[in-house]
């Protein structure tokens, strides 16, 4: 019965962000036609286009239409590249999926371990780590992507500015998974960055917070060292809080993700999605949307179960 | 502490794994550019990704070269006739398309019949209604039978303005969902090997291109890259080969390090003005004395070196400077004189309020033009004139401009073309207001425009047709419904170890080649 409950609100989420997009898109000024009649036309041309696409039709129309091949699992068809919807963001996904994966990897993993390694001490706060933690969560990625490609690629020659293969070395097979990584690299420290500085602070805040708690002073009390009574026992205490707080900030990676690709000019979905939106190719849009929220909610359904598998008081119905 | 060193070895470890040195291979050049061509059919769409890309794969029946004359391309020879009214091209020899089939005068029939002048924007709209008929008499002959003497013509027939497709890949199918419009068979130097969407396009050398010697690079491969800060770190590193454009803050940054040609002309777009365009139907722009106030306060000269960093040139007349024939040097003499202005906007009544503001005006443009409406809010603010900047994107702006005429400023590069006919007669036409894009934005209406504009678009004599030309650039000059900013160049940059790429051809690289 929970399931079923979870599961109706799984898919009213996604159909109301995606009839959301729907209106948006649709009531933007400027349709399809106007970009893809391109600068100049002749009288009649845009009413030519419009009928041909059958972007003359009422919205309701158009709705009802849509979300009736939606029921079907037809997202539509892109006016501009001419292709299937779903084509087009199956095809992107993957790239997408490279970049946040390992930046959702990174930022959980790097930033637990710097929080851990900058706790602060009675003697030592550690203020200046605050500092530049603090700045790099407020740096743009925009900003940092330009950073590291200035620093990595153009001084140091160690790394790709942009793209995702060499386009002059077209590789196969582990060459080319190992091209790929090369590429990626940048981009996922970009996407990253942000997100390790906040999870670092959070770790930091949420373990100084366990350390004041009256079972370290037992676990310090048998003689434990200082590290292990952190790690072992204030750390799992406090990643309850940790994985709630970084798994609500999925949907900024995916928002994150739509600057990043620009930056390093990867053709993920984030870079469909602006192309799709600056030529007003209103069902890419829209089934971009539907994709992306299926991602943040299907992400954050799995944030509950690992904090069931961290807590099994949850799991059990208590708190 | 040995906490933190794991750290920092990991973090070392992660980037120096990903860092192989990359070597180099083959002729290839890499082109930067900074939109997703879409699809890759240049006779439906004026799209300048597109074309960018799309224009290697195929010819016109001319090209253009440097001062945008025509030279031989798919038609290798062609005649007038006396009247004017009849232009007959003989065709090239031993053409074929790049499944192997041959091309002939079929071809170009079938293409401007169906394809230009029903979808492509510019050609139904600047060639058709001059052309009675396509004639095909014979398989290497095609006769363009005119309704009046259409001087622009050969001008027009580039693989830009009017590239040829196959027949037997279109004949009988909707163009618009034609699968051929992603995997194009063209005659051009270029074939498609690989399109991956917002990624690259791969293009390889056409062995039986029919120009001898041509294309002497192997393959072309088009990186989309939309940020400019990282196509410039690509082209300093080596990844990128080639930038079609270059913005003016940027050249600076490459001067010394890479092969620069400023060209007036470019895939896209020839002879640009950026222009500054009055809404005629709003009362207080209807103002003749409120429009001279703008001119006499807007700086260009300073507009050239703020925001086009000097690459291009103040506009003299309302035609482009590069037109030589037709334009009117010295037409527009408003001097930049603060005293005048505020003379001519207390004589037209807009009197300062107690802030000392005159009148708030809208002003829309691209994005990209910000820097321009930033420049001109401050200058017009010394008239007491109040600017409200709107930056919309292309689609919103062409649909409050055009279709709602719902502003009453609104920046446009105006993209004159290589004559007058292609590019000008759409801004100042009777006939050109309404719900085309980029076509009359003023409301601008004057029988003695009108009547010029017929007259040199319908005569083939240079000599007469200048004279219209500047005759109706006077009257222009005088009713002020825009005020013509700067001539914006266009810059190119490639690696210096390339030769003699064409910026201002839609067939870039028919001749690059690499040095060793």
């Amino acid at each position: 019965m929970r399931i079923l409950s979870r599961l109706t609100l799984v898919v009213g989420a996604i159909w109301l962000a995606a009839t959301l997009a729907f209106l948006l898109i649709h009531l933007a000024p400027g349709g399809p036609a106007v970009a893809l009649g391109g600068d100049s036309g002749a009288p009649g041309y845009l009413e030519e286009v419009a009928r041909i696409y059958g972007l003359d039709r009422p919205l309701h129309e158009v709705y009802l239409a849509w979300l009736g091949n939606l029921l079907c699992g037809d997202l539509g068809f892109s006016y501009r590249s001419q292709q299937p919807v779903l084509t087009l963001v199956l095809d992107r996904l993957p790239v997408t999926l490279a970049l946040i994966g390992p930046a959702l990897v990174v930022s959980g993993l790097a930033g637990v371990a710097l929080g851990l390694a900058w706790l602060p001490r009675p003697d030592k706060p550690h203020r200046g780590f605050v500092a530049a933690m603090a700045a790099l969560h407020a740096l743009p990625s925009y900003l940092v992507g330009q950073g590291l490609i200035v620093v990595f690629a153009l001084w140091l020659g160690v790394l790709p500015v942009q793209g995702l293969v060499d386009e002059r070395v077209p590789a196969g097979g582990g060459a080319r998974l190992v091209d790929m990584a090369r590429h990626l690299v940048l981009p996922v420290l970009a996407l990253a960055l942000h997100h390790v500085a906040f999870t670092a602070l959070l770790t930091r805040a949420r373990v100084a917070g366990e350390l004041s708690r009256p079972y370290i002073v037992t676990a310090a009390a048998k003689g434990l060292p200082s590290h292990a009574v952190e790690r072992r026992h204030a750390l799992p205490n406090a990643l309850l809080g940790i994985v709630t707080l970084f798994g609500a900030r999925l949907g900024a990676f995916v928002a994150g993700a739509v600057v990043v690709e620009t930056v390093f000019a990867l053709p993920g979905l984030g870079r469909l999605a602006v192309t799709s939106a600056i030529a007003r190719d209103h069902p890419v849009v829209i089934g971009i949307v539907l994709v992306t929220t299926a991602i943040v909610v299907l992400g954050n359904l799995a944030t509950d179960m690992v904090l069931r598998w961290l807590d099994p008081r949850l799991a059990e119905g208590r708190s | 502490m040995r906490y933190r060193l794991h750290i920092f070895a990991l973090a070392a470890a992660l980037v120096f794994a990903g860092s192989t040195v990359a070597q180099q291979a083959g002729d290839t050049a890499v082109i930067a550019v900074q939109g997703d061509p879409g699809h890759l059919n240049p006779a439906i769409s004026t799209a300048g990704p597109l074309h960018a890309v799309a224009d290697s794969l195929f010819n016109g029946l001319v090209s253009l070269d440097r001062d945008g004359n025509a030279q031989p391309d798919l038609a290798r020879s062609w005649s007038v006739s006396p009247d004017g009214l009849e232009v007959r091209f003989s065709l090239t020899e031993g053409v074929t398309w790049h499944d192997g089939r041959p091309f002939t005068s079929a071809d170009v029939k079938f293409s401007f019949e169906e394809l230009l002048f029903r979808f492509h924007a510019r050609a139904r709209a600047g060639l058709a209604p001059a052309v009675a008929s396509v004639d095909a008499p014979d398989p290497l002959t095609v006769v363009f039978r005119l309704k009046r003497p259409h001087p622009a013509l050969l001008r027009q027939l580039d693989v830009t303005e009017a590239p040829i497709l196959p027949r037997h890949i279109y004949a009988g199918s909707e163009p618009n969902r034609n699968e051929a419009n992603s995997k194009p068979i063209g005659t051009g130097a270029f074939r498609l090997e690989s399109y991956r969407r917002d990624d690259s396009v791969v293009l390889v050398k056409n062995a039986r291109y029919f120009k001898p010697g041509l294309p002497r690079l192997d393959r072309l491969t088009f990186r989309i890259i939309p940020e400019t800060n990282t196509q410039l770190a690509a082209l300093a590193n080596g990844e990128v080969d080639y930038l079609g454009r270059v913005s003016p803050a940027d050249v600076a940054r490459l001067e010394g390090k890479a092969t620069i040609v400023r060209t007036t002309a470019g895939p896209g777009g020839a002879n640009c003005i950026m222009t500054l365009a009055f809404n005629l139907d709003r009362p207080r722009l209807a103002l003749h004395a409120v429009r001279q106030a703008f001119a006499h306060t807007i700086d260009r000269a300073q507009m050239l070196s703020l925001v086009q960093f000097g690459q291009g040139r103040v506009a003299a007349a309302p035609i482009h400077s590069a037109i030589s024939w037709a334009t009117l040097p010295g037409a527009l003499s408003y001097d930049v004189n603060l005293s005048k202005a505020n003379a001519l906007l207390d004589g037209a009544g807009l009197a300062r309020n107690p802030s000392g503001e005159r009148a708030t005006f809208d002003l829309l443009m691209f994005p990209a033009f910000m820097r321009y409406g930033e420049l001109m809010r401050q200058q017009l603010a010394g008239a007491g004139i109040a600017i409200r900047l709107k930056s919309l994107d292309p689609a919103a702006f062409a649909t409050a401009v055009f279709t709602q005429r719902d502003f009453d400023l609104a920046l446009v590069s105006y993209c004159n073309g290589v004559d007058p006919e292609i590019g000008v007669s759409r801004m100042y036409r009777s006939a050109a207001i309404g719900n085309v894009p980029f076509s009359n934005a003023a409301a601008y209406r004057n029988a003695d425009v009108d009547r010029l504009f017929d007259e040199a678009g319908s005569s083939t004599d240079v000599a007469r047709r200048g004279e219209a030309y500047r005759a109706l650039q006077r009257i222009v000059a005088t009713d002020l419904p825009y005020w013509w900013l700067v001539e914006t160049d266009f810059t190119s940059a490639w690696r210096d170890s390339f030769r003699d790429f064409a910026p201002w051809s839609g067939q870039f690289a028919e001749r690059a080649w690499r040095s060793r």
